[in-house]
C-alpha cells in the first residue's frame, strides 16, 4: 500500500514536474509574444523608413519626371513597403470571417489600390517639403513605431507614425498615422458603417467604383 | 450681450446631454447623435458644394499661394496667445515659454504682425493646442459627437473651449459682430482654399464619408489630449475599443487557417497589377 501511495505520489510529482515546466514554457512563449520589440529590432525598423523616405523624397525632387511618372514611382514604393495582406485584415476586423475566400482576394487587391493611390497622390503634392524621422519605439509583440515629421509647406510640424512590423524577415507598415489619426482606425470604422448595413459583395462594389472613378482622372 | 447669455444657455443643454449619453456602453464610437449629425453634415457638404467651394476656388484664382499662406500665417499667429495661456494651465511650460511665447513675439514683430512665419526659420516649432484640449487633459470627457452648422465637426467639451478661448484671441467677442463674421469668414475661405487638394481627394477616397471625418476629427482631438498628458500618443484600439494591431483572438482558428492558404495562393497578386 505504502509503495502504491508513493508510486502515486510519484506520478504527481512527474505530473507536476511536466505541468510545471509546460507553464514555464508557455509563459516563457506568452511573455516573448507580449514583449516589446528590443533596440536591435527597432533600430532596424527605424532603417527602413528612413530609407523609405529617402526614395520617397528622390522621387519628389527628381526633375525629370513627369507628374505621372512620379506618382507611380511614390505608389511603386507604398506597394513594396506596405503589408497590405496584414492591413486588411487589420481594418476588416471580426468582418473578416463574413468574408468568402475569393471576396478576400478581391478585398485585398481593391484595398491595395485604393491604399497606394492615397498615399501616392498625396505625398506627390508635398514636393516643397521635406519628411524627417525624429524617432522610434518599441511597441508590445515586436512591432515598433517609426516617427515621422513634415518640414515646411503648409503642413510644417506634422507628424507621421508608421506602425512597422516584422513577417518573413521583412519589416514592412502596417498602419500609418498621421496627427493621432490611424489610417486603420480610420478605414476600419467605414468598413464596418457600411458592412452593417451591407453584403461584403456591396462594400468590394463600392471599393472597385471609387477606384475605377479616381483611375479616370489620371 | 443676449446672445452670450443664450450661447451660455445652448452650451449648458449641451453639456448635460452629453453627461446624459456619457452613462452608455463605453464605446468611443457612441455617436448617439447620428440622425441628426448626418443631416447637419449633409448640410455643410451642399453648403460647401454651392457656397464655400466656389468661393474658394476664387480665392484661390485671385491670391497667389504666397498671399493665402501668410493670410494663414496672421491667423495662426493671432492665435498663439490662446495657445500660450492654454499650454500655461495644461502645465506645458517647455511648449509655452520656449515655443510659443517666443514664436508669438518674434512673429509678431520680425514677421510683420505675423505675416510671415520668422520663427520658424530659427526653428522654433510651432504648436497647436486650445482650451477643449486644456479641459481634456485634466479630465473633462468629450462628450458625443456633435456636427456644428457651418463649423463642422464638434463636442460639447469642444463647443465650450471654443467660446473659452475666443476670449483670449484679440478679435470676435471684443469688436463688432458683422466684423468678426467677416473676419471668420475669410479665415475659413482661405483654409479651404489652401487645402482644397485634401479635401477633396479625402472625400473622393473614402467609402463613407462621414464616418471618416468622425473617426479623423475624434481620433485627433484624443490625441492631442494625450500629448497634452504626456502620454505615449500611438493609438492602440480603434473607435469600438477592438485593439487596433492584433485581432487573432476575434478571427477564429478556423479563419485563421483560410488566412494562412489565402496568403500563400496569392502572394503573386492575382488581381490588377496592371498599372
Amino acid at each position: 500500500m505504502n509503495f502504491f501511495q508513493n508510486r502515486i505520489g510519484l506520478r504527481h510529482a512527474v505530473a507536476l514536474g511536466a505541468g510545471l515546466v509546460a507553464s514555464l514554457l508557455l509563459t516563457d512563449s506568452l511573455s516573448a509574444a507580449t514583449q516589446r520589440a528590443d533596440a536591435d529590432q527597432v533600430a532596424a525598423a527605424r532603417q527602413v523608413v528612413a530609407g523609405v523616405m529617402d526614395q520617397v523624397l528622390a522621387a519628389l525632387s527628381d526633375g525629370k519626371l513627369s507628374e505621372d511618372q512620379r506618382l507611380h514611382q511614390i505608389e511603386a514604393v507604398a506597394y513594396a513597403n506596405f503589408d497590405f495582406e496584414t492591413m486588411a485584415k487589420l481594418v476588416l476586423a471580426r468582418n473578416w470571417k463574413t468574408f468568402s475566400k475569393e471576396e478576400r482576394v478581391r478585398f485585398v487587391a481593391e484595398f491595395k489600390n485604393l491604399l497606394a493611390r492615397t498615399y501616392g497622390s498625396r505625398l506627390q503634392r508635398y514636393s516643397d517639403e521635406g519628411v524627417e524621422v525624429v524617432g522610434a519605439r518599441g511597441e508590445l509583440r515586436g512591432d515598433v513605431t517609426v516617427q515621422t515629421r513634415i518640414v515646411g509647406g503648409n503642413f510644417d510640424g506634422a507628424t507621421v507614425d508608421y506602425r512597422m512590423r516584422e513577417r518573413k524577415a521583412v519589416w514592412k507598415a502596417i498602419d500609418a498615422v498621421v496627427e493621432g489619426v490611424s489610417l486603420v482606425s480610420a478605414y476600419r470604422t467605414q468598413f464596418r458603417e457600411v458592412l452593417s448595413g451591407g453584403s461584403p459583395a456591396e462594400l468590394l462594389e463600392r471599393m472597385s467604383e471609387k477606384n475605377s472613378f479616381s483611375n479616370v482622372g489620371r | 450681450m443676449h446672445v452670450r447669455y443664450g450661447a451660455v444657455a445652448v452650451l449648458a443643454i449641451l453639456l448635460s446631454l452629453g453627461c446624459a449619453s456619457a452613462g452608455g456602453p463605453k464605446s468611443l464610437d457612441a455617436d448617439p447623435w447620428e440622425p441628426m449629425n448626418r443631416k447637419v453634415f449633409a448640410f455643410n457638404e451642399s453648403l460647401d458644394e454651392w457656397v464655400i467651394g466656389p468661393v474658394s476656388q476664387g480665392w484661390n484664382v485671385v491670391l497667389p499661394d504666397g498671399v493665402q499662406t501668410s493670410i494663414k500665417n496672421f491667423f495662426d499667429n493671432i492665435f498663439m496667445p490662446a495657445v500660450f495661456v492654454n499650454h500655461v494651465v495644461q502645465g506645458q511650460f517647455k511648449e509655452a515659454f520656449a515655443e510659443d511665447l517666443p514664436r508669438f513675439l518674434m512673429n509678431t514683430t520680425v514677421g510683420w504682425v505675423g505675416l510671415f512665419d520668422a520663427a520658424s526659420t530659427v526653428d522654433i516649432d510651432k504648436n497647436y493646442t486650445d482650451f477643449g484640449v486644456t479641459l481634456g487633459r485634466w479630465g473633462i470627457p468629450t462628450g458625443p459627437y456633435l456636427v456644428l452648422p457651418l463649423l463642422g465637426s464638434s463636442s460639447p467639451r469642444n463647443v465650450f473651449g471654443k467660446v473659452a478661448d475666443a476670449w483670449s484671441t484679440p478679435y470676435s467677442l471684443w469688436i463688432a459682430p458683422w466684423i468678426s463674421v467677416t473676419i471668420r469668414a475669410v479665415e475659413l475661405v482661405n483654409l479651404r482654399s489652401l487645402f482644397s487638394e485634401e479635401i477633396e481627394q479625402s472625400r473622393e477616397e473614402s467609402i463613407d464619408y462621414y464616418s471618416f471625418v468622425r473617426s479623423a476629427w475624434t481620433q485627433n482631438r484624443r490625441y492631442r489630449v494625450l500629448e497634452a498628458q504626456g502620454k505615449e500618443a500611438s493609438p492602440k484600439f480603434d473607435d469600438a475599443q477592438v485593439d487596433l494591431y492584433y485581432i487573432d483572438a476575434i478571427i477564429d482558428a478556423d479563419a485563421d487557417e483560410t488566412v494562412e492558404e489565402y496568403e500563400s495562393d496569392s502572394e503573386p497578386t492575382p488581381v490588377d497589377e496592371k498599372q
